[in-house]
Formats: structure tokens, C-alpha cells, sequence
């Protein structure tokens, strides 16, 4: 019995390893895993503003809640948020961004990895909320 | 029970604290916030350290309150209710009221960098009288402008305010507030932290003037965000005998939504 959750965690790590993709921000690595939005976030390093960023990002449609706080974590130290996507569906990116630059801040690139096998990586055009 | 305040003159402080739910949040549009705050403070010596016979004590709750309709611009009110101890030789008058409203609209306009943000702010506010028997810190019209600096990083904090109040009753006043402090511990998956911050509050009227300064502790959690102050009065000046303002405490609790 013991033999065979050996063999169902090592299925299951390599199962992670094919499914995720490294990125680098700031010096970070980060694994981009197949049902997951990584958006770099520039201006997010206050702690305390990023729970209304993570408020907002929450309550989109096809987050998968049951990861992170409600299917987001917000990073202030490397200032990115992960938005964690519910299975077999895409999350509306255009939707995510428009409700941080509402939330005060501007994304500067979106990670994906939608096959599980190769990243996407969209730089962003500075989209200003300021009047 | 209340008396009109008596006793030698003392320099009012208007509050304009640069509270955690004021300042740091909500940023986002259609975000809210509330916050209940606590501050004493006064003493029984002058400011050149003589001993007499009167003495000042205030004890004040601010109940305060934020709304963000867009990133750069919010609406607040601080409604303060005193609890003052006014002691003149044998003579004592105690004023428990309402204070003065004060609400006031921030603007603000947002840079967003790599590694950090900044903001400069422009705030007019007036201050309305709730009660028509002015006590010491109530009672009379005023209007002010504020404006602030503030730049932020992960690590670090620093945000600079100058102000100035007119009343309709006694002098202007001027205002120079500084916080500069570091972020120390952040947990990013329950967003949990704390901010360690070094207060200095100059004050300025016509003939008198104080200078406040020290540490300030501000833990938070999610929606929630706490801040304990102490500040000791550097220095003090006045043209009459006056009251020391003595310690400050202020400690204050908020939640944004």
C-alpha cells in the first residue's frame, strides 16, 4: 500500500513539473503553472491597497477559489498577483487588467501557460486610469 | 456636566492624522473605509517646565470614515467627540461634547514605477461646528488645505504633509507633518505585516508653536489595519505662560472593504 502512494506522488510531481513554466521577475523564478494568470504589477507594493486589488480580481469570472485567498495571491515584494483559473477554463484577461488599473495600479506584462507547455507572455501598453 | 473651558491658553492641535485608512487605502475605486481612533494628552506643567497650579487633559475618540469613487478622488469625514479636564487653581471645568466635523476631499494623483509608487495630494477640507457652545476644540468654522507626498517600495515609507487652517475665531495655523519608516515583515499569503514609522508633527499659530515627534507601530492583516503612536513634545514655545502639551498617545484601529 505504502508502494503505491510512493508511485501516486511521484506521478503527480512529474505531472507539476511538465505542467509548469519558469518565468523571472525581479530575480525571482516563478513556475507558471497550465490553469494560471501571472500579471506583473507595477506600483504594487503596498501591503495593505493590494487587498483591494485582490478583492477585485476575486470576483471575476472562472477563478478557481478554492487556491489562494479566493483564487488570487497578490506578491508586494516582487509586485505581481497569480490568479488561479478553474479547470479547463481561461479567466477574461482584458476583464483582470482593467480592474487593476481601477484599483490604482498598471500591468505591465501577462504570464500563461494555456497548454501547459509553452508561456505567453503579452507586455502591456500603460493603460492610465488618471484624469 | 459642562462648563466653558478656562486656564491659560493651549495650543490646539487639528487633527489631520495621517491614519492608515486616510492615506494608505482604499485606492481602489468604490472602495470604503472606517476607522475608530483614540487620542490623549496634556499635562500640569508650563512649557518652561513651572510648576502651577492648573492643568490640561484631553481625551478625544475620532470616529472616521472614507469613500474612493476613483483612485484619485476620495471624500472623508472625522467626527470627534472630547473629553476635557480643564483645571485653573480651584477652579475645574470638564467638557464632555461633540466636536467639530471636519470633512474634507482628497485628490490625489498616482505614479506607479517598478519597485514603487508615489503620490502627491492636494486636500481642501472645512471644519463645521456640531455644537453651539464652543468648548476648547469645538464650536468654530474653519477651512484648510493640505499638501502631501507620499513614495513607497516594499521596504520602505516615507510621506511628507503641510497644511494650513483658517477659523472663523482666533489665528491660522500651520502644519507640517512627516512619517518615514520601514516595512520590516510582510507575509504575502495571509497579507499580514507590520510597519515601523517615525512621527515628527509641527504646529505653528501665531504666538506659539510645537514640535512633536515619535514612534509609531502599525500592524495589519488583510481589511484590517491598527496604529499605536506615542509622541513627546520636542519643543514647545509661547509668547504667554502656557501649558505643555505633554504626551501623546493615539492609537487607532480601521477596516477597508
Amino acid at each position: 500500500m505504502q508502494y503505491l502512494y510512493k508511485q501516486i506522488i511521484l506521478l503527480i510531481t512529474l505531472i507539476g513539473i511538465v505542467s509548469a513554466q519558469t518565468i523571472e521577475l525581479y530575480g525571482k523564478k516563478l513556475d507558471i503553472h497550465k490553469d494560471e494568470v501571472i500579471l506583473e504589477v507595477s506600483g504594487l507594493v503596498c501591503s495593505f491597497c493590494a487587498v483591494g486589488l485582490q478583492g477585485g480580481l476575486s470576483s471575476l469570472k472562472d477563478v478557481d477559489k478554492k487556491k489562494y485567498i479566493d483564487g488570487v495571491f497578490v506578491n508586494v515584494e516582487y509586485q505581481y498577483a497569480v490568479i488561479a483559473e478553474a479547470a479547463d477554463k481561461d479567466i477574461d484577461i482584458d476583464k483582470a487588467i482593467e480592474l487593476i488599473v481601477k484599483s490604482g495600479y498598471e500591468v505591465k506584462t501577462v504570464f500563461t501557460n494555456r497548454t501547459g507547455e509553452k508561456i505567453e507572455t503579452r507586455k502591456i501598453e500603460s493603460k492610465k486610469d488618471e484624469k | 456636566m459642562k462648563n466653558k473651558c478656562i486656564s491659560l491658553f493651549f495650543l490646539s492641535v487639528v487633527a489631520f492624522a495621517h491614519q492608515p485608512v486616510m492615506d494608505m487605502a482604499p485606492r481602489w475605486s468604490g472602495g470604503y473605509g472606517f476607522q475608530v481612533r483614540y487620542e490623549s494628552f496634556g499635562s500640569d506643567r508650563t512649557i518652561n517646565d513651572k510648576d502651577i497650579l492648573s492643568s490640561y487633559y484631553q481625551q478625544t475618540v475620532w470616529l472616521e470614515g472614507v469613500y474612493t469613487w476613483h483612485r484619485s478622488k476620495r471624500i472623508t469625514f472625522k467626527l470627534p467627540y472630547h473629553s476635557i479636564e480643564d483645571k485653573d487653581a480651584d477652579v475645574i471645568a470638564i467638557d464632555n461634547s461633540l466636536g467639530d466635523l471636519i470633512v474634507a476631499l482628497p485628490l490625489k494623483k498616482y505614479s506607479n514605477f517598478n519597485r514603487s509608487t508615489q503620490n502627491i495630494g492636494f486636500t481642501p477640507q472645512i471644519r463645521l461646528p456640531l455644537n453651539k457652545d464652543p468648548g476648547i476644540n469645538s464650536g468654530h468654522l474653519g477651512a484648510g488645505v493640505s499638501l502631501t507626498y507620499s513614495l513607497e517600495s516594499f521596504s520602505f515609507y516615507q510621506m511628507y504633509d503641510v497644511f494650513g487652517w483658517v477659523y472663523d475665531d482666533k489665528n491660522s495655523q500651520l502644519g507640517l507633518d512627516i512619517n518615514v519608516g520601514i516595512h520590516p515583515y510582510h507575509n504575502n499569503k495571509t497579507n499580514t505585516g507590520i510597519f515601523l514609522i517615525w512621527d515628527v508633527s509641527g504646529r505653528w499659530e501665531d504666538d506659539s508653536s510645537v514640535l512633536l515627534s515619535g514612534p509609531v507601530l502599525m500592524p495589519y492583516r488583510h481589511k484590517m489595519m491598527a496604529r499605536l503612536e506615542v509622541k513627546f513634545p520636542v519643543i514647545e514655545n509661547g509668547k504667554s505662560t502656557q501649558l505643555s502639551r505633554g504626551i501623546t498617545i493615539n492609537t487607532g484601529i480601521g477596516f477597508v472593504f
